[in-house]
């Protein structure tokens, strides 16, 4: 039980002096923690350190104050080797006994624990949001060692160690993540996942797409060929009009060349054509085949993850991710990604058959190059930025809209009319003004790179004429270079955008593979046991909950909870919300496995069945049912698509939804979910149900399946409900108490624990939280019963 | 009831055992209706017939209801019954399935929702307004079923014996 040597060892050299020369024999540190935060709240780091029998907290000499804010005079211990009054740091000790409690509470953003003594506070400890699990550690720790410290005080007076409660200082267990549902390692607040250290970088992330591209390698090496040779071609024609030039136009004689001359142009022309096609039709396969991939094997991996990571805020970005993002990075790969090779080996191509042809002349024309390259690039960024600041006004404009149209009757109700209008017509004058500034550059940039590439032409007529009077140079390598270099400036523009489009396309990749490096958090046992052997797949559907513990975040959400349900039997859970039922229930479908303890079905941990093999014993009724756009047929038949007619038919007749199925116009194969025909509340639950019954589970949740329809409809499902529940095991969630009238059982929980078990009669007799809300509820229906009666008479 | 629950499932493992259907009797009144007669004799008037499934197997699967929309009973199979209540089936299904087949597309008048539609089905020819192209359906591969905008039916049974410019309307949709 003592302190774990790694963590002790990135504590610096200074204090972990400090720490060990404070220490007494045979007292060993447990656990450190790091308070970040001064009594003035400026960032300083001061250690508190937990050891077998005392608290110690080791600060900056200048951070220490007393709980009353002035400076702690500290008295070095007598046994203390050095008396050296200008250490850095100085160290406070406690007895545990000494200290009543420790007392953790949390400021939103800023976290104290509170040391207390028995007759005034010792000291308070303050740090930042980060560290708010391994304060709690601390806090845990603190009392654990404080439990087990007064166990022995008393069992020295009476007899030997009691071994169970040693236990109560293990480790921490590994948490859920509150946002992702990922798991998290003992001391962190969110996982690593949801709080990334730092932002994408660009060549990194599209660097990881490689993994996706090593599977195409031969159809790409192919592509590049195909790129070289498109290019190399297209650099063929000014090549032949330097001896068409030199030869035969200008002495003025050889005509009879000028047949072969024009047939190689044109041998060239088709040539770049058919290169050129055969390049952008295979390389826009290989993108295309990437993204394809890429979206495959993110909404496979999406299929694997934790019900938490699709939380309502995520599902429109989960779609954009596998749709928008993948389509852009095809797009950069089959276009952009493309032609900026195109054009650097274009330029490099060039560079070199100037050089070859004349030296001198091609180091002139290309020293500017590089020049205008960074000013075009220049005015691009100027220009994205201006776009960006328009689009932001854009966006503020739509967001009026977006708020006003369907809060109209609101805004008509109170008047407010004329403020709304000119709340849009303030942000529709951002968007001019945002707009004009960036189109004054805008409209400047086509003209500016058409000067560049004049000026560039300039010089080398200039230098060129300068070289042809002197003798140094022929027209036809003039006219080559012109041409030559024409090229490259018209490139200048599409090279330019390729460093936005370089860093949108790796934004991208980021957010996909924000996806694929999540690991499931519920993983597939190694070496799973079949579910069922002798009963075909089929659990008798006995459960055992043996003290299982689960915690979600910093927040311990069901604690130490003992149940065990026989097959067939019925539970009621019931509770306030935020008591853990949804959790609890969670946890036995396994969408979480849970922290410490067990949960057994059939005598067999559930953890060791194969996932998908457990799941499909367990068949779930919601509160708001989920229908997939398809025929009701195909609904119903949703968890065994295999199901005949007849079976389906039955199965809603079961489920008290045939008789309204048939008044539709399609009968069973009209079209229900979203774009579908709209079906109420209760009709909807029913056809769930029917879809619950016709997998036959033997383990059977209904999550609140009642609570979110009208008494009359809540009738109608409920027959069909206790139908359904009939030789399954059942854990029914309700809030109204009165659709638990047939539970074997009434589990009542609060704050994550089980509170009261028993029949219905047997908690009332408990006069405990179950009488509470059953008067409750009673007193509200009779309210509504009096109402009901007054309107009538 | 938990026992016919259960017999489902075990329908599907034994090799199809051969339930036999129970009896139906059907008549038709001096109004025209239709009257069921149940296995106590008592005749039910003026009931109509559903198709369960009047796209997927429109043949099979037909509840009848009297006229409160209670179920009385449902033929699984017209086949296994006599040939005078198919020829009634028949009847009284064709009244209530008007779905003209549609042959040729003779009109459109645009790609953009809502556009008229001028087509010659085997009922002749008529002109309906789409609204939306949700409600352009394909049944099957090759199968499709359009709704106009007040709820009237018209079906493609096989979009490769259209021509082509029939086709090429159709298939924009689906």
């Amino acid at each position: 039980m003592h302190l774990d040597l790694e963590l002790f060892a990135k504590l610096p050299k200074e204090v972990q002096n400090k720490i060990r020369s404070t220490l007494e024999p045979e007292e060993l540190p447990i656990f450190v923690f790091e308070p970040d935060l001064s009594p003035r709240l400026s960032y300083v780091s001061s250690y508190a350190v937990l050891t077998s029998r005392r608290v110690l907290v080791v600060a900056p000499r200048n951070s220490v104050v007393t709980p009353n804010g002035h400076p702690v005079i500290v008295i070095q211990p007598a046994n203390s080797q050095s008396r050296n009054s200008s250490e850095a740091f100085i160290t406070q000790t406690w007895n545990v006994m000494e200290v009543v409690d420790l007392v953790l509470v949390d400021r939103i953003g800023l976290g104290t624990i509170e040391l207390l003594g028995s007759t005034s506070r010792l000291q308070v400890l303050r740090f930042s949001a980060g560290r708010f699990t391994t304060a709690r550690l601390f806090v845990e720790k603190f009392r654990a060692l404080k439990l087990q410290q007064s166990i022995e005080n008393k069992s020295h007076l009476s007899f030997g160690k009691p071994e169970s409660h040693i236990a109560v200082l293990a480790e921490p267990e590994a948490s859920i993540c509150p946002s992702c549902g990922g798991t998290m390692q003992p001391g962190e607040s969110t996982c690593r996942d949801c709080a990334p250290e730092a932002s994408p970088d660009t060549t990194r992330s599209l660097w990881r797409l490689m993994r996706f591209a090593k599977a195409r390698m031969g159809i790409i090496l192919f592509g590049f060929a195909m790129t070289l040779a498109s290019t190399a071609v297209g650099l063929l024609p000014p090549y032949l009009t330097i001896p068409l030039i030199d030869k035969i136009l200008i002495p003025q004689k050889n005509f009879e060349l000028v047949p072969w001359y024009i047939a190689g142009l044109f041998g060239a022309a088709v040539l770049a054509w058919m290169f050129t096609w055969v390049k952008t039709y295979v390389l826009s396969i290989v993108s295309e085949k990437i993204s394809a991939d890429l979206r495959n094997k993110t909404y496979e991996h999406l299929q694997s993850l934790s019900l938490e990571f699709f939380g309502g805020r995520r599902t429109g970005d989960l779609i954009a991710r596998v749709s928008n993002d993948t389509e852009r990075i095809c797009d950069f790969l089959s276009l952009q990604l493309l032609d900026f090779i195109t054009d650097l080996i274009m330029i490099v191509l060039t560079a070199s058959i100037l050089f070859s042809i004349d030296p001198m002349m091609a180091a002139v024309t290309l020293i500017p190059f590089p020049l205008i390259a960074w000013l075009v690039q220049y005015v691009r960024t100027q220009l994205r930025q201006g776009f960006a600041r328009g689009s932001a006004a854009w966006a503020e404009m739509v967001n009026v809209l977006a708020d006003t149209i369907p809060g109209i009757r609101v805004v008509k109700a109170f008047a407010q009319e004329r403020r709304e209008i000119d709340r849009f017509a303030t942000r529709n004058q951002n968007v001019y003004d945002a707009n004009t500034r960036v189109n004054w550059l805008w409209s400047a940039f086509a003209p500016i790179i058409t000067f560049l590439t004049d000026i560039g032409l300039l010089i080398i007529w200039a230098f060129g004429a300068y070289r042809v009077a002197n003798g140094d140079m022929t027209v036809g390598v003039l006219a080559a270079f012109v041409a030559y270099i024409g090229r490259l400036y018209t490139r200048l523009d599409s090279m330019s955008r390729m460093l936005a489009q370089a860093q949108r396309a790796a934004a991208s990749t980021h957010r996909i593979f924000e996806i694929l490096d999540r690991v499931p958090s519920v993983a597939e046992a190694t070496k799973p046991i079949p579910v069922g052997v002798k009963t075909n797949g089929r659990v008798e559907g006995s459960i055992e909950v043996r003290n299982v513990c689960f915690r979600y975040g910093t927040r311990q959400v069901i604690s130490d909870v003992n149940l065990s349900i026989k097959p067939g039997e019925m539970i009621g859970l019931v509770g306030p919300s935020g008591a853990g039922k949804s959790t609890f229930v969670n946890l036995i479908c396994r969408f979480y496995d849970c922290a410490s303890g067990s949960i057994s079905v059939d005598g067999h941990d559930i953890r060791s069945y194969p996932i998908s093999d457990y799941r499909s014993n367990i068949g779930i009724v919601l509160q708001e049912p989920f229908l997939f756009f398809g025929s009701i047929a195909d609904n119903i038949a949703y968890g065994r698509p295999n199901a005949s007619r007849a079976e389906i038919v039955e199965a809603a007749r079961a489920a008290k939804a045939h008789e309204f199925i048939l008044r539709l116009a399609d009968g069973y194969d009209s079209l229900v979910g979203e774009r579908g025909q709209s079906l109420s509340g209760g009709e909807r639950q029913r056809i769930s149900i029917a879809r619950a019954l016709l997998t036959d589970p033997r383990i059977l949740i209904l999550d609140e399946a009642t609570s979110a329809v009208d008494t009359e409809t809540e009738r109608e499902i409920q027959q069909a409900l206790d139908f359904l529940v009939q030789g399954r095991t059942t854990i029914a969630i309700a809030h109204r108490l009165s659709t638990l009238r047939k539970a074997d059982r009434i589990v009542v929980m609060e704050k994550g624990r089980i509170t009261e078990i028993g029949k219905h009669d047997e908690l009332l007799g408990l006069h405990g939280t179950y009488a509470r809300l059953h008067q409750a509820q009673q007193q509200m229906q009779q309210d509504s019963s009096v109402i009901s009666e007054a309107i009538s008479t | 009831m938990n026992e016919t629950m259960k017999a489902a499932p075990k329908a599907t493992q034994k090799a199809s055992p051969k339930v036999v259907p129970p009896p139906i009797s059907l008549t038709r009144d001096h109004w025209g209706r239709l009257v069921f007669v149940s296995s106590d004799e008592t005749p039910i008037s003026n009931i109509t017939l559903t198709p369960l499934f009047p796209i997927s197997e429109p043949g099979r699967w037909i509840s009848i209801t009297a006229s409160d929309g209670r179920e009385v009973a449902c033929i699984e199979n017209p086949a296994d019954y006599p040939a005078e209540l198919q020829q009634l089936l028949r009847e009284e299904l064709a009244l209530r399935d008007f779905v003209p087949r549609i042959q040729r597309v003779l009109f459109v008048s645009g790609n953009t929702e809502p556009c008229e539609w001028h087509v010659l089905t085997n009922h002749g020819e008529t002109k309906f307004v789409l609204k939306s192209e949700d409600d352009i359906r394909r049944l099957s591969p090759f199968e499709v079923m359009i709704v106009d905008s007040n709820g009237g039916r018209y079906r493609v049974d096989d979009t490769r014996t259209l021509d082509r410019k029939s086709r090429r309307h159709i298939e924009w949709y689906v």
